[in-house]
């Protein structure tokens, strides 16, 4: 009995050793599949690197320009295009600083708000709003909302640049009209840009309240390039 | 001997304190007035603590549904701060309705904000009316240019004092009602959440006003404040009533007083100080004609002791109070002696 079953303990064993014990240890990320996921900016020149994350800020230009797809802008957030436009804004709409250029010690100069003011209502003006969708149970992460509210000021930029043209000439009411309709349109496009991207991330009874502060900070900044008037 | 007379004393002792200790029957007659109380103390005023145990205890599911509200997160998180922004649009736009027409039979405070506080409401009614006020007080003072001179400039930084009156007004005012009623031990028990989003609410009714304000008639402003402190004064009046009721009757009148006049006051000083179409708070520099168009009398150029006269006969017919007209006096620009007469 013992024997039979040595043997048979035998003969298992053999088919124990029967089974191949070598083989590869295989990583998720190994071989030439993981090589293509990766980014290996080191390699690539200079130029591609940059002009990729030109071409990226580009694409979100014309997102905001033209907002169809409402998703495109929110999956990979850059805050490049906000930065380049507040600057641009900031150095347009700053007043001149008193005593500059006039005779008269007591100007208190274009009245106007400093770069700082600008930049700071900018910036505050977004992280503000941010916080308050985000409040009120919003799914939106921070910078992706900052974002969006940072991009959607291109029109607003736009509507600045060409009510700047529109100051060269000998002021009028007629061009005041223009300049005033042209902000409007501007202010109009801009919320209604941002809108299309952060108006899903609210349940249905909470919209309005979410809506209301993007559409107080970009009114602001609307006062702000219709009241800039002095060209010096 | 002894011992035996002891034993058989103390047996016999013993026997009475063994009946003694033995249960005995008492008749709770002889010794509870009240018939109906079994216990000789019972508890008829729980803490509220011992409420939310019995909750927890029996009501499991619900504890893991709202979690948030039955366990209070801590100050650093964001949760916490989310509680107090638990509102929907309906609310906040009853809530704006109710502060603004007072009404003597029914609490605002009660009827609206009672079950939970927010800060959403206060905080954007604020914000706007910083906004409105500078942009309107930028507009009236346009507007009282005559309109035709386009290098008018205007004041950036009437944004920043608007922020900062409006914005301390809304925390100073309720922080110090919140500690005099703290000291005084008012039974009505209104948080200072409660007490903030009052007054947040009653700031709402300025924000129509200070649009209405850019209207160059002096008569139909003075009348506007005179609304706007009346209703929204009243609402904050009836409101916070309960809570200065129990107090003395000297207190309470003065409290409700102070309150009222504070509130008017701040409607009068955003009149006199953003929108008084007398006061010459712009300046041009290349108009030849005269910026002031109010005025009683025009200025001279001739002497500077002719000039410092109107100056001062101008802040007197402006009625500006004393807070303000010290601040007017430091910004008013003069550029009449420069006009070729």
């Amino acid at each position: 009995m013992a024997d039979v079953e040595s043997v048979d303990f035998l003969k298992n064993q053999e088919g124990l050793n029967d089974v191949p014990l070598e083989g590869e240890i295989l990583s998720p990320n190994a071989g030439t599949e993981g090589e293509e996921q990766e980014f290996n900016t080191l390699d690539e020149p200079v130029r591609e690197t940059i002009m990729r994350d030109l071409k990226a800020i580009g694409i979100k230009f014309w997102h905001v320009l033209y907002p169809k797809q409402s998703k495109a802008l929110l999956k990979e957030w850059d805050l490049w295009g906000p930065l380049i436009l507040c600057v641009f804004m900031a150095i347009m709409l700053q007043g001149s600083s008193p005593d500059s250029s006039s005779s008269n010690t007591k100007d208190k100069g274009d009245g106007g708000p400093q770069f700082a003011e600008v930049f700071v209502i900018f910036w505050v003006g977004a992280v503000v709003v941010t916080l308050n969708t985000k409040l009120l149970g919003g799914n939106i992460s921070f910078f992706q909302s900052i974002c969006v509210l940072g991009y959607c000021v291109c029109p607003l930029t736009v509507a600045l640049i060409v009510c700047r043209i529109i100051l060269i000439a000998t002021q009028s009411t007629l061009l005041f009209i223009i300049r005033f309709v042209i902000v409007i349109a501007a202010f109009g496009w801009s919320t209604f840009a941002s809108t299309a991207f952060l108006a899903d991330s609210q349940p249905s009874h909470r919209k309005a309240l979410a809506i209301y502060p993007i559409f107080l900070f970009y009114f602001v900044i609307s006062w702000l390039i219709i009241s800039h008037t002095h060209t010096s | 001997m002894a011992d035996v007379n002891i034993d058989v004393e103390n047996f016999e002792g013993q026997k009475k304190v063994a009946d003694d200790l033995q249960f005995q029957d008492i008749p709770h007659d002889s010794f509870v007035n009240d018939k109906s109380k079994v216990q000789t103390h019972t508890f008829t005023d729980f803490p509220p603590t011992a409420e939310s145990d019995e909750e927890d205890v029996y009501d499991k599911t619900q504890l893991i549904n709202d979690e948030s509200k039955t366990g209070s997160p801590s100050f650093w998180t964001f949760e916490y701060y989310q509680q107090f922004f638990d509102v929907e649009t309906k609310q906040v736009l009853r809530r704006i309705a109710g502060s603004m027409v007072p009404s003597p039979w029914s609490n605002y405070l009660q009827t609206t904000i009672r079950p939970n506080p927010d800060l959403y409401g206060p905080f954007w009614i604020c914000t706007t009316l910083v906004f409105t006020t500078a942009i309107a007080g930028n507009m009236a003072s346009y507007l009282s240019v005559e309109g035709k001179d386009f290098t008018w400039k205007y004041d950036f930084h009437k944004v920043t004092f608007a922020a900062t009156a409006i914005f301390s007004y809304w925390w100073l005012l309720p922080a110090i009602l919140f500690g005099f009623l703290w000291w005084r031990g008012s039974k009505a028990n209104y948080t200072f959440l409660e007490i903030l989003c009052i007054y947040g609410y009653s700031l709402s009714i300025y924000i129509p006003i200070s649009i209405l304000w850019v209207v160059q008639f002096e008569w139909l402003q003075w009348i506007l404040v005179m609304v706007g402190a009346v209703m929204s004064g009243g609402v904050l009046v009836i409101t916070l009533w309960p809570a200065v009721k129990d107090d003395t009757k000297k207190t309470a009148w003065i409290v409700i007083i102070l309150i009222f006049l504070c509130h008017t006051s701040l409607a009068v000083g955003f009149k006199l100080y953003f929108f008084n179409a007398a006061a010459p708070q712009i300046s041009t520099q290349t108009s030849s004609a005269p910026v002031i168009t109010k005025f009683p009398t025009t200025p001279h150029p001739t002497s500077k002791q002719q000039n410092k006269k109107t100056l001062v006969a101008a802040t007197n017919t402006t009625r500006s109070r004393l807070k303000n007209s010290t601040l007017k006096r430091n910004r008013v620009i003069y550029k009449t002696t420069k006009k070729p007469m």
